[in-house]
């Protein structure tokens, strides 16, 4: 699953989602693009079920590209355990997204399969998504 | 050379946190800059500018009427921005040009048709250049350039010195740079994922990583186990 390398400092704080997207809006490299349509946390997990199902769908033709990644770490406190004693580890790795942001895109393959493979995606998502087309956003 | 279209402007006042208020109204700001002086603000209808856009596609001339001044003004749109889901015109770059003199623009490489290799599932059509820099007169300007790749087959590659363009146009890129190759399909191995989803992860400050290397190795995760497994056992005790 995606996760960084490396990073600047272990844990974060949670932050703000206010807003649409300020960059990654318009579809780039691929034909059809799966956009964010709320803001949300995309765990590197279901990036991935994303991710298998649009290969399944598009039965490993054309190419698929993921345009967001999760750089974010959260944290969590072990089951039954008291308050305090600072904050937890790590747990999961997301990705904040806000609203408008393309998330996946795909190329190579029909107009029909590639709404069916983003489609599939979007159920994978914990946000409301839109399937976007190139020459829609254009 | 396409049809002319013409679009009314007005100059407006409201600029910065004016805007909002103007789009509410049903116009667009926009700005007009590039051959005269100074940028000139404006705001047009936003109807006609959707309209006026979509016929102009990404090069065509559009002429502006600006309400108070007499002669029309000829212009490219430069930079549309959109709000990123409902699409709607958020601002527009008009950029003035001059009829007599030549620009550089951006156009957009279409593929159409499809060759035999590829409807046999053999081969794979790798795209090497979306979108070129041109350089001609406002009049010669086009959207796209359109490339035949029907009759490609396995290895052949079309490259920029092959692109048919019209007379007066200079494409601004290496004669040698692709634009398309057919090559033989390959199933791509998918690399199966593995590992946690936390893992370990380097942390870039110096020391620091150590030292919570070593916490995290000997004390912390044995401790916060045990404390459970404590408690587990401490009612059983009791019992």
């Amino acid at each position: 699953m995606l996760m960084p390398k490396r990073v600047k400092h272990r844990k974060q704080m949670r932050g703000r989602m206010t807003g649409m997207a300020k960059g990654g809006v318009e579809v780039t490299v691929g034909e059809w693009g799966l956009q964010a349509l709320e803001p949300g946390w995309i765990t590197s997990r279901q990036i991935e079920a994303a991710r298998r199902v649009i290969v399944r769908e598009m039965k490993r033709r054309g190419k698929m590209w993921i345009r967001i990644f999760p750089d974010k770490p959260i944290t969590a406190k072990p089951a039954e355990t008291r308050m305090g004693k600072g904050k937890g580890s790590v747990d999961h790795w997301v990705s904040v997204v806000k609203p408008g942001r393309v998330m996946f895109e795909v190329s190579g393959v029909t107009a029909e399969i590639a709404k069916v493979a983003l489609g599939q995606a979007a159920y994978k998502l914990p946000i409301s998504a839109q399937i976007v087309s190139k020459d829609a956003l254009a | 050379m396409a049809e002319s279209i013409h679009l009314d402007a007005e100059l407006r006042q409201l600029v910065g946190k004016g805007n909002p208020a103007l789009r509410r109204s049903g116009r667009v700001p926009a700005v007009v800059y590039g051959h005269r002086e100074s940028p000139t603000h404006v705001s047009v209808d936003l109807k006609a500018a959707t309209t006026a856009l979509r016929r102009a596609g990404r090069n065509g001339l559009i002429t502006l009427n600006i309400a108070t001044q007499a002669e029309p003004r000829m212009a490219l749109s430069r930079e549309v921005q959109r709000d990123p889901i409902k699409r709607t015109i958020k601002h527009i770059d008009f950029y003035e040009v001059s009829m007599t003199e030549k620009l550089t623009a951006d156009v957009t490489v279409v593929m159409f048709g499809e060759s035999a290799d590829i409807k046999s599932g053999q081969g794979v059509l790798l795209e090497g250049q979306h979108r070129l820099s041109i350089r001609c007169l406002p009049a010669d300007l086009f959207d796209e350039i359109r490339v035949d790749v029907s009759k490609m087959k396995i290895g052949d590659i079309i490259r920029v010195k092959d692109l048919a363009v019209k007379q007066g146009v200079e494409v601004l890129a290496d004669p040698d740079d692709e634009i398309a190759r057919m090559v033989r399909y390959v199933e791509a191995k998918v690399e199966e994922a593995a590992g946690a989803a936390t893992g370990d992860v380097e942390v870039i400050e110096k020391g620091k990583k150590d030292e919570e290397g070593t916490e995290a190795a000997a004390g912390k995760p044995a401790g916060k186990a045990a404390a459970p497994a404590a408690k587990a056992a401490a009612p059983a005790a009791k019992k």
